[in-house]
């Protein structure tokens, strides 16, 4: 059981399925930075399963000038072990772990120490050691996420095979209403609707559901020769008469509830086209014993809705101007025509399940899919090799993005010449005072080579930009660690609860003038 | 004041590196510091003065910032006590703190962990505290979930700055308040430079008035468990003839015990509707307008804040100018804009907004009318006009009582006169005025339902403010950014009323479509613009 009582704020985001996914989640820090230790604290807190810091360093002064997770006390003594005891403080429920080995080392020589946990969060690593751990991350389908902070930006990238989301929580959402294609039970229930017999009080409360199904169906037969309104003049003639069989429009706001959706009623019924993609992926195609309960129900899916062009009804209506008894009756011709959608996707998952030989799937979680197949989401990253290989990486939209004026891309391009740097000097420029000036044209140099490598023409990196991050000197201000940390920890929860949807697949903070940008590299 | 405490060799190497260095992107006044004269760092340490408001979700991370951006003068206001729902986030509380007072377990805990900082808390409100008070700090930032709140202090700052006869402000009189809100993945972050760019005021119609029912439905067609909620908070609460186990005048929606006879009232009006839904969660989330929160939000726009009081005290960098959104509900979605100064605010404006009406309104109606304007957003206001008490509230409210059922017409309110609105919710000695414009009734319904979707991306269309040509004038630089920001917008919604004349004219187009032809068309910016302006307007109204 979790703490309902603490965890009230967040539950009522992802709920109590969210919050057992955090609870069973161990997450590994590499590096207990200001970044790094900011990032869990906004884990820490909301209760993930456990977290372990994976970090060589001893506690210097400049720490206790940008960490907030070490003190006076800590001087000299190592780091995973003193932020991961300040950080435990944070929630009794949270086991917390420290490993005191260069992560560097553990990656060239141990790598399979990663393979125990549920996600890796990476700051401050070489880009050798990076590439290494992102390719055995991958094979093992563990998502990686990279966080930088570097004086006043900030750099985040996600990778992960495949992340599939169930409820993608879109801000408005669209209802699924079906009065253009009315099922069975409410056209019947529309056919009833005997509007002169209803005294004036009763007429003003029909929900306009019932009103815009019953009149759509008089005004084509009527008017129409059976058809749809589908051009401009027949639509502004049916709103004419949707608004003519009102009593007194200005008074009655179960009509006016009617014309404001009006456009949107009209239009015919369509899958959503990310859905359509998600339903004719090869993964749906060719299920096996080895296949994810998301791809056998996305295979269900594509049988439903072969068979009934239309997908399994979500059965939920908005609040509407309506009295209780026709609101009520309302929502239970939606609920009744959802169960039965649901009855019949259950079985056709099932039938799926035991022809590949599958284990069972929870009837709780086909629920859940059916009542959000207009809500799914997929997103396949792209791997850090394929974006660090000149052939494969998206020079082209690089390019493009780089011509836009004041372009945040510009410090992706500076930051990762600053590790091509470090790979050559073993430093990072500008990090001492006397060195600053001499280091801005050998990080020029870094920059020309690395856009050389990918095709883009040099003057797209403007000097001024070189010169500000050799500034930087590899400092980390607390700010721009604090924002890093809770971004990150944003879409860490997100890839944990396979709830809302992740960064696809870098962000770039300007603390310069407090910018940013996702960028799809 | 006193400095008495060295810091270890080496802790602020990270801050010494911009604050040491200049660079191509810092302010025009940026002078480097030098190992002789470490101008910026003692004005950080010893001279600048820095007010927290509030100290909950993003005061603790904001007081935590602050102390980690090298200051060491910071007072914090908080009237709250600790509650057990605060702890999934206010990471200076423990569970042992619950009761105790937010301000001050805030203030001795950074004192405790950062070594040289000296945080000093006030259990109070902000309005216990005088203008002396406030005019001696160098900046304030606001982490506060209340929109009177930040009215109040918002006014008060606008009304510290000492202009002289000519108009020019004395700079030393502006102090920058900073200031950030959250509500689950989403938030927002804002500098305000008081009389020179917009304040809280301009922008209250971003923050719509909070989502009220119908009384009629509570009370008589209930269909979803809110309703039901509401019934019993309204109508249940003072009945007598349902028993309670507290006294109803002491109502305290933090109170189980009365927050189980809520749930119950609520559950048993919902099962004599056949209404499915309440849950006690739901009951709470109803009853005390509870808002989620999470750690990582407040973290985001506390440091984006934190690290605008940092560049304003340092001048070592660029500034925000002057609102950043950030939403990380799909993807992670952010617009940084110039949020324009509004003609016609209350606060820092001329105050008088022009508003067009039918002479035949009654007054209950006009009154009403403006309530629910979410550019006013009154609560309890007094109508004058012409020297003459249209509406009163206290003592002389009974004599205006019949006055509600007159039309405006019939109480001698003519075209062009400005009625004097006096109301709880506006700032300290702050007036609205109302220019009244007339037009006819005939013309009215007419025009709402032609224009009933566009009208929500150019609220002003009926309603013309009044410019205000004084300030204008003055600051003519931020005039011309302001003048290309409405280019960039008047370019953006001539498009997007564009497409949707013809998203209403055919029947074949979906939004997805509409949207993927406007970012076609456009650039970027109006992507973002679109993002935010269309898709929450189109598809919740249209």
């Amino acid at each position: 059981m979790t703490d309902t009582e603490k965890y009230d704020r967040q539950l009522r985001l992802w709920g109590e399925e969210g919050q057992a996914r955090l609870e069973k989640s161990h997450i590994c820090l590499i590096n207990g930075t200001a970044t790094g230790t900011e990032t869990l604290k906004n884990l820490v807190l909301p209760g993930i399963g456990g977290f372990t810091v994976v970090d060589g360093n001893k506690v210097s002064a400049s720490d206790l000038g940008n960490n907030f997770f070490l003190d006076k006390s800590c001087l000299g003594l190592s780091r995973a072990l003193k932020v991961c005891e300040f950080l435990r403080e944070l929630n009794d429920r949270v086991k917390g772990s420290s490993c005191e080995e260069d992560p560097v080392h553990l990656i060239n020589e141990k790598i399979s120490f990663f393979k125990e946990f549920d996600l890796v969060i990476a700051n401050r690593l070489p880009e050798a050691a990076l590439t290494t751990l992102s390719q055995y991350l991958w094979e093992h389908n563990i998502p990686l996420v990279v966080v930088v902070s570097y004086g006043y930006i900030g750099y985040l990238r996600l990778v992960v095979p495949e992340h599939q989301i169930v409820e993608s929580k879109p801000d408005t959402p669209l209802d699924d209403l079906r009065i253009y294609n009315p099922f069975k039970e409410l056209e019947e229930m529309a056919d009833q609707l005997d509007l002169k017999s209803l005294n004036s009080q009763q007429h003003g409360h029909v929900p306009y559901i019932t009103l815009m199904v019953h009149l759509l169906k008089k005004w084509k037969v009527d008017s129409n020769g059976g058809k749809m309104p589908s051009t401009r003049d027949e639509k502004e003639s049916f709103k004419k008469f949707f608004i003519s069989n009102a009593n007194s429009f200005q008074d009655e706001e179960n009509f006016q509830e009617g014309v404001k959706g009006i456009w949107k009623v009209l239009q015919p019924y369509s899958v959503p086209s990310d859905i359509v993609a998600i339903m004719n992926d090869p993964k749906a195609a060719n299920l096996s014993s080895t296949s994810d309960d998301y791809w056998v129900m996305v295979a269900a899916l594509k049988k439903f809705h072969e068979t009934h062009q239309v997908l399994p009804l979500q059965g939920t209506i908005p609040d509407i101007t309506a009295d209780t008894i026709s609101y009520i009756n309302l929502q239970k011709i939606y609920h009744e025509k959802a169960s039965a959608d649901l009855d019949e996707f259950t079985s056709i998952v099932n039938s799926l399940v035991s022809s590949v030989g599958k284990t069972l799937i929870p009837s709780e979680m086909i629920k859940k899919f059916c009542k959000n197949v207009r809500f799914l989401n997929l997103v396949r990253y792209r791997s850090l090799v394929d974006e660090f290989t000149p052939a494969t990486a998206r020079s082209a939209y690089m390019i493009s993005e780089l011509e836009q004026p004041d372009s945040n891309l510009v410090f992706y391009i500076v930051l990762r010449a600053v590790e091509k740097f470090n790979n050559i000097y073993n430093r990072y420029p500008g990090f001492n005072d006397e060195e600053v000036d001499a280091d801005i044209p050998l990080l020029k140099s870094c920059v020309t080579s690395l856009l050389n490598d990918l095709s883009i023409p040099t003057t797209l990196v403007k000097d001024d930009y070189i010169t500000e991050i050799a500034r930087y000197g590899h400092c980390e201000l607390h700010n721009i660690a604090s924002l890093m940390g809770g971004v990150t920890s944003q879409e860490v929860i997100k890839l944990i609860t396979h709830q809302y949807v992740p960064l696809d697949n870098t962000f770039i903070f300007n603390g310069i003038n407090s910018t940013a940008n996702p960028y799809k590299l | 004041m006193e400095t008495s405490y060295t810091d270890i060799e080496g802790r602020w190497s990270d801050i010494d590196k911009v604050i040491k260095r200049t660079g191509p992107f810092v302010a025009p006044d940026f002078q480097p510091d030098t190992n002789d004269s470490p101008s910026i760092k003692t004005a950080l340490q010893n001279d600048f003065k820095i007010l927290v408001i509030g100290a909950g979700g993003l005061g603790c991370e904001l007081l935590k910032n602050l102390a980690l951006s090298g200051f060491r003068n910071i007072d914090v206001i908080d009237m709250d006590t600790i509650d057990v729902s605060n702890l999934n986030r206010q990471f200076l509380f423990r569970r042992k703190d619950v009761g105790k007072s937010k301000a001050e377990v805030a203030a001795a805990f950074i004192n405790q962990r950062v070594a040289g900082c000296k945080v000093t808390p006030y259990k109070c409100k902000i309005q216990d505290k005088d203008e002396d008070y406030y005019r001696q700090f160098k900046l304030i930032i606001a982490g506060l979930d209340s929109i009177e709140a930040r009215r109040w202090i918002n006014g008060l700052l606008v009304n510290l700055v000492v202009t002289d006869t000519d108009g020019n402000i004395d700079p030393l009189t502006i102090i920058p308040l900073i200031d950030g809100g959250t509500e689950g993945f989403k938030g927002q972050a804002r500098v305000i430079l008081p009389r020179i760019s917009s304040c809280f005021e301009c922008s209250l119609e971003s923050f719509p008035p909070q989502t009220t029912y119908a009384i009629c439905t509570i009370a008589n067609t209930p269909r979803v468990p809110e309703h039901c909620i509401q019934w019993a908070l309204i109508f249940g609460l003072p009945d007598a003839a349902i028993p309670k186990p507290f006294d109803p005048k002491v109502f305290d929606n933090d109170n189980p015990v009365h927050m189980t006879w809520l749930y119950e009232t609520a559950k048993k009006r919902a099962e004599d509707h056949n209404i499915n839904g309440v849950t006690y969660k739901l009951t709470q989330g109803v009853a005390k307008n509870i808002i989620p929160a999470i750690a990582s939000t407040n973290a985001i726009i506390a440091a984006a804040c934190c690290n605008e009081a940092f560049k304003i005290c340092t001048d070592s960098s660029g500034y925000l100018d002057n609102y950043m959104m950030y939403n990380g509900q799909q993807s992670v979605y952010t617009y940084t804009f110039n949020y324009e100064v509004k003609e016609g605010c209350a606060v820092c404006g001329s105050n008088i907004v022009s508003y067009e009406v039918s002479p035949k309104t009654l007054l209950s109606t006009f009154l009403e009318d403006i309530s629910k304007d979410s550019r006013f957003q009154f609560k309890k206001p007094s109508l004058r006009c012409n020297g003459r008490n249209l509406y009163m509230q206290g003592l002389l409210h009974q004599s205006t009582v019949p006055n509600l059922e007159k039309s405006l017409e019939d109480l001698q309110v003519g075209e062009g006169d400005e009625i004097t609105i006096t109301d709880p919710s506006l700032p300290v000695s702050i007036t609205s005025i109302i220019l009244l414009i007339y037009h006819d009734v005939e013309s009215e319904s007419e025009e709402e339902t032609t224009t009933t979707s566009t009208n929500s991306f150019t609220p002003s269309v009926n309603n013309q403010e009044v410019p205000r040509e004084k300030v204008w004038e003055k600051y003519a630089k931020r005039s011309r950014e302001r003048t290309d920001h409405r280019t960039d917008q008047n370019q953006c919604r001539k498009l997007i009323n564009q497409i949707l004349k013809e998203y209403k004219a055919g029947s074949h187009v979906s939004i997805e479509e509409v949207r993927a032809k406007a970012i076609e068309a456009q650039t970027k910016k109006i992507q973002s613009y679109f993002d935010n302006e269309f898709q929450t307007n189109v598809s919740i109204k249209a």
